[in-house]
């Protein structure tokens, strides 16, 4: 076969991908940054350039401001404790394979849950008066906080509805990349005198750092788009606790119909995810370990 | 340096009994090399001695301590691997290094005691390369230094020797050599290259399904072999065997089944001095350069001969077989070795 050939070829198999790459990705992205720099009225039926004034708005907007913080705030109280309980779950389930099995299905069960049905489920748990976590709490002789009710303890709540929903994904992720880790080498840190604790700070942690900072930049980029949750829990309250910048956004766009800031805002959602997760490749460049 | 007894060592891996039972003695300081064939247990026996598996009856003792319940880091023992099991994540230096912090050595010993290891082996250019930008053989190097640094009282190696090419494995085989003459401490080396356990061990013990056939230095288990599983075990091509019945103008002793002579004794001719084993033809011939192994089939048995040089014999070709009165092996119906004499 001719070179010229190879390379039809070559475009012919990736076509389709880069079709609904392009079709679903792309365009509607350079579509939202061309919005972003009109004002449309109420209809949608006309629209004026006004140039970058929706993100002027945006950065004059004391709401604004406190939706990013909310959002961090979210997203540090979801993504790093489910990174590190993940971690410790998968650790204990592969260092006993009697349990593997069962516990990984169990884990696992919550991601297979639809976010809707699961955010119900902790309506119920949360539930100030019938709640079965105050229950318990209030057996203890305590006073259980109106979780979703309080602005305190709103985020921390719908963070560990999260938390509970995606543990089980990242477990898995957790769990192959354990089973990859050679045998021999932990054996052989055993031998070196290493206790359990330093096998795996200096073994299996350095090894499995790849999987690490997979799970990381997923979970970090899934809490910054969270919405299941927080639409059904709290509606993005009380007083906006829980109005994080995509539940702002959702509301912008669809409630409000301001659909210039709205695309500004996906704009602006897009730098800082960009942003964050590339500080988490920077740290992790002298920390994490291919082989 | 110590030593090291198993006594009556037993394993099982659920209901599979691996390893029936086994008492061996060793010296300190001396070389004993584990050989059998694969699955016999080898592995397993070395892995138990290190601490990373639990007999399941029985107690291991280094220097008069009982080791059974201690665990790995607490045996000094040191172990190459066979995969080398190097920290990949690690350069060389700190791999090296990595046993001397644990047990929490300060700096300027842990620099000292690599600098030692790294001349002793050759490493002193490698030290700040990672395990991937090593060739075989310095992997292994590094592998052994990291066993060494911690002056193990025994060290174990489980085939370290099994991923190298042919003339990598002689170096690094005179290289162990020359070691154990300059740290003599205890080793156990499992191997099941025969030329390896005959030229490296001061004794080498024989396993068969878990059980210890003999141990005993090179020659002796070459020389007087206990069994016929040892027998056919050790020395290449192995021991042809026939049936004692096939056998004329040789006393053989009482109970004696089957009769041994080693390929090396075997002479394609007869004539009065000689016993005669019977005749056949040539099935295969295998030049060796300096030797040739001339495998014919005498009746229901096959028998390699060993020749010199480049012999005339050709596929198909019917040759008498015989050997010396005196090379011959004796074995009774439960494959014990019987004397000559009896
Ligand atoms: N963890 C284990 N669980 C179950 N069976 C095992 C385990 N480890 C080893 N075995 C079995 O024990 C037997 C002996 O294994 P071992 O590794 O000691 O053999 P070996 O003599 O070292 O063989 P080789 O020369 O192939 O390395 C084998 O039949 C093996 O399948
Ligand atoms: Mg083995």
């Amino acid at each position: 076969m001719s070179r010229r050939n190879d390379l039809w070829l070559g475009w012919l198999l990736l076509f389709p991908t880069l079709f609904v790459l392009g079709m679903f990705t792309v365009l509607p992205a350079l579509e939202s940054l061309y919005l972003s720099l009109f004002d449309f009225n109420a209809f949608m039926t006309r629209k004026t350039f006004v140039g970058l004034s929706n993100y002027s708005m945006l950065l004059n907007s004391p709401e604004y401001w406190q939706s990013l913080w909310v959002t961090f705030y979210f997203v540090a109280f979801t993504a790093i404790p489910s990174v590190i309980l993940a971690l410790f779950v998968a650790s204990v389930l592969d260092a006993n394979p009697f349990f593997r099995g069962i516990l990984r299905t169990v884990f696992l069960l919550p991601v297979a849950v639809s976010s809707a049905m699961a955010a119900m489920l902790w309506i119920f748990l949360y539930n100030p008066t019938s709640g079965y976590l105050n229950f318990i709490i209030e057996s203890f002789g305590f006073n259980g906080p109106n979780w979703l009710g309080d602005p305190q303890w709103a985020i921390p709540a719908v963070a560990l509805a999260s938390i509970w929903k995606e543990l089980g994904f990242n477990v898995i992720f957790f769990l192959a990349g354990l089973a990859s880790v050679p045998t021999d080498l932990k054996e052989a840190a055993a031998l070196d005198g290493a206790g359990p604790v330093q096998v795996f700070r200096h073994v299996t942690l350095p090894i499995l750092s790849p999987t690490v900072l997979f799970v990381s930049v997923i979970s970090v980029l899934n809490a910054f788009q969270s919405f299941g949750q927080i639409h059904i829990l709290t509606i993005g309250g009380p007083a906006g606790a829980t109005t994080t910048m995509v539940y702002n956004l959702y509301r912008d766009a669809f409630q409000n119909f301001q659909t210039g800031s709205a695309s500004a805002q996906a704009v602006v959602l897009f730098i800082v995810m960009l942003v964050g997760t590339s500080i988490q490749f920077r740290f992790a460049r002298s920390r994490v370990h291919y082989r | 340096m110590a030593s090291v007894e198993f006594r009556n060592v037993n394993k099982a891996f659920g209901t599979n009994i691996i390893v029936p039972g086994l008492n061996l003695k060793i010296a300190s300081g001396e070389f004993v090399a584990l050989v059998g064939p694969s699955g016999c247990g080898k592995s397993t026996c070395l892995r138990m001695l290190a601490g990373l598996e639990q007999p399941t009856g029985g107690r291991i003792f280094i220097d008069d301590r009982d080791v059974t319940e201690i665990s790995p880091k607490n045996r000094g023992v040191s172990m190459v691997f066979q995969s080398y099991a190097l920290y990949p994540h690690m350069t060389v230096h700190d791999n090296l290094a990595f046993p001397l912090k644990m047990a929490k050595l300060g700096a300027s010993e842990i620099t000292e005691r690599i600098n030692e290891v790294a001349a002793m082996l050759d490493l002193s250019e490698l030290l700040l390369r990672k395990p991937a930008q090593l060739s075989g053989g310095q992997k292994q190097r590094v592998a052994m230094g990291r066993a060494l640094v911690r002056k193990p009282q025994v060290l174990l190696f489980d085939e370290p020797l099994s991923n190298l090419d042919a003339q990598l494995r002689v170096r690094v085989r005179s290289e162990i050599a020359a070691l154990h003459e300059r740290i003599k401490s205890t080793i156990v080396y499992v191997t099941h290259d025969q030329v390896e356990a005959m030229t490296l061990a001061d004794r080498i013990a024989i396993l068969n399904k878990g059980s210890l056939e003999q141990a005993g230095p090179p020659l002796e288990v070459y020389g007087l072999p206990r069994t016929r599983f040892v027998a056919s075990f050790i020395g290449t091509p192995p021991m042809n065997f026939v049936k004692a019945s096939t056998l004329h103008g040789v006393k053989i002793p009482s109970g004696t089944t089957t009769v041994g002579f080693r390929p090396e004794a075997t002479e394609l001719a007869s004539s009065g001095e000689l016993i005669r084993i019977g005749s056949g033809k040539v099935s295969l011939v295998e030049p060796l350069g300096s030797t040739t192994h001339i495998h014919l089939r005498v009746g229901d048995d096959s028998i390699i001969a060993e020749s010199r040089g480049t012999p005339a014999q050709r596929l198909g070709d019917e040759l008498a077989v015989s050997t010396q009165a005196s090379s011959l092996f004796f074995f009774d119906a439960n494959g014990n070795r019987v004397d000559a004499g009896a």
